[in-house]
């Protein structure tokens, strides 16, 4: 359903960047590893030193984006992943398996371009701020 | 405690989501946030201050809610053109059957299908003390020194309309259920009442139409597919009663209105709150109702109250002419047989065309 295997050195596609804060700092939690969603929360908060705390629903919205990009790639299996296991209770009581989000190849590359956009950007205010003296 | 409240009201928040999003994030997303609450379950917080931080988790999706629902609404379109997924566990009905025909509606759905009566209601309690201005002016003085009636009657009941049409947007998301024909009944009485009206000296025109008619475009355009709309065709071919139940809004808002402006008896206030509690009530009890013969009841028995109580209230004297007298009976009459009469005509014709078909 997903547009899960793009090649890695297909072009960013115009539009994807810039990402938008919340999404930059949900790839950069991936970039660590698979993760659930409550880790990507943790994560972000953590990552963002409590700057950006995502909702479940742009959590889950911009996921649902990110997959549909072939950004990231959804998997059910327990092979792997974080230290807090691989298995949640439900509700109900029931063992439902935990699904985990991950990086593609793909997604690894749209980040990569993203950074070096911002430390274009970076550089280049640094520079014009070094002119003025400031 | 108020974790469990808290779980309940993000389960509700959910149910709001697109259903297809739904199916593949749902269950996800009811863990992580269980996830997040518990969380914050740490014996070294006070427990004021751990609600506290409860509470602003579930108020964090509240406020977020309307970007990730377009997020998962665009979401949603790109896999299928809006179409709306049968059988979930949402608000939404799906495709309308026979079996979703003698559905009974869930609590959270009744007490969402009476809402719209209750905020009108209240609207125009606020509208009654501006009326009887002359017993409560001192209340009002006490508040700000004046009594600025268009203000106190127009900004609420135009709150109700926004209301009635964000109502009716995401019952075109939600493919029209049972409970969204009380806010398109709504949005209609609304535009067709003010519409060429002046109210407390603002003239409404056309423009009264737009909350309506921008619900409807918005709801398209999240859509992009028909099928909502054929699905509110559907549902009136398969169960009439939501044609009456749509007449009900439309129509008993209008008619409390009547009583209201021409009963000057003292208990006026006393009688406005009591029809506004009958029009939630008879709602919440159309909605829980699964058979056609007790919704119709239902709608029915709140038109014989209201008169019977006006009647005995002593409003009806205060018709000085015959014409005024004859009008309201007219009324009475084309509300009271309208909810009868005109859906009830669809489902005779259904009734006829499964008929021809089985032949």
């Amino acid at each position: 359903m997903f547009n899960q295997d793009l090649p890695v050195d297909e072009e960013v596609p115009p539009g994807l960047t810039p990402l938008r804060e919340p999404t930059l700092f949900i790839l950069l939690a991936l970039s660590k590893g698979r993760k659930h969603g409550y880790a990507i929360l943790k994560d972000v908060e953590a990552l963002s030193e409590g700057r950006v705390v995502l909702s479940t629903g742009t959590l889950y919205g911009a996921l649902a984006r990110l997959l549909e990009q072939g950004v990231v790639r959804k998997s059910t299996d327990d092979s792997g992943g974080d230290s807090s296991g691989s298995k949640s209770r439900s509700g109900s009581g029931g063992i439902r398996v935990r699904k985990y989000y991950e990086l593609t190849q793909f997604g690894h590359r749209v980040l990569e371009v993203e950074i070096n956009r911002l430390s274009t950007i970076l550089a280049m205010a640094g520079r014009g701020l070094g002119e003025q003296g400031i | 405690m108020l974790g469990r409240l808290l779980t309940r009201l993000y389960s509700h928040l959910l149910k709001l989501y697109p259903d297809r999003f739904l199916d593949e994030f749902g269950e996800e997303m009811g863990d992580v946030f269980a996830l997040a609450l518990s969380g914050l379950d740490d014996s070294r917080t006070p427990p004021a201050t751990r609600r506290v931080k409860m509470a602003r988790l579930f108020f964090r999706e509240v406020c977020y809610f309307p970007p990730a629902y377009l997020d998962a609404r665009r979401y949603q379109v790109s896999l299928g053109a809006g179409e709306t997924h049968a059988g979930r566990a949402s608000y939404g009905e799906g495709e309308v059957t026979e079996a979703w025909v003698g559905r009974r509606a869930p609590w959270g759905e009744a007490l969402i299908g009476a809402l719209p009566f209750l905020l009108f209601g209240l609207a125009y309690l606020l509208n009654g003390f501006a009326e009887l201005g002359g017993h409560y002016r001192l209340a009002f003085n006490l508040l700000d020194g004046s009594l600025n009636r268009p203000a106190i009657t127009l900004t609420p009941l135009m709150g109700v309309y926004f209301v009635s049409a964000l109502g009716l947007l995401f019952g075109l998301l939600k493919g029209f259920p049972r409970w969204s024909y009380a806010y398109l009944g709504m949005s209609l009485y609304f535009g067709w009442s003010y519409n060429n009206q002046n109210y407390y000296g603002v003239f409404y025109k056309w423009w009264v139409w737009l909350p309506s008619f921008a619900a409807i475009v918005l709801g398209l355009l999240l859509t992009r597919s028909r099928a909502p709309l054929a699905r509110l065709l559907q549902g009136a071919w398969n169960d009439w009663t939501r044609l009456s139940f749509a007449l009900y809004a439309f129509a008993l808002p209008m008619f409390t209105v009547v009583f209201f402006d021409e009963d000057w008896g003292v208990f006026q206030l006393y009688g406005l709150f009591f029809d506004t509690v009958l029009l939630a009530a008879v709602a919440v009890a159309f909605l829980r109702s699964c058979t056609t013969i007790s919704r119709v009841l239902s709608l029915e028995a709140a038109v014989l109250i209201l008169v019977v109580k006006w009647l005995l209230g002593g409003g009806y004297p205060s018709f000085d002419e015959p014409l005024q007298v004859l009008y309201f009976w007219f009324l009475f009459i084309i509300i009271y047989f309208g909810f009868l009469l005109l859906p009830a005509m669809i489902g005779l014709l259904r009734r006829g065309v499964d008929a021809l078909s089985l032949r």
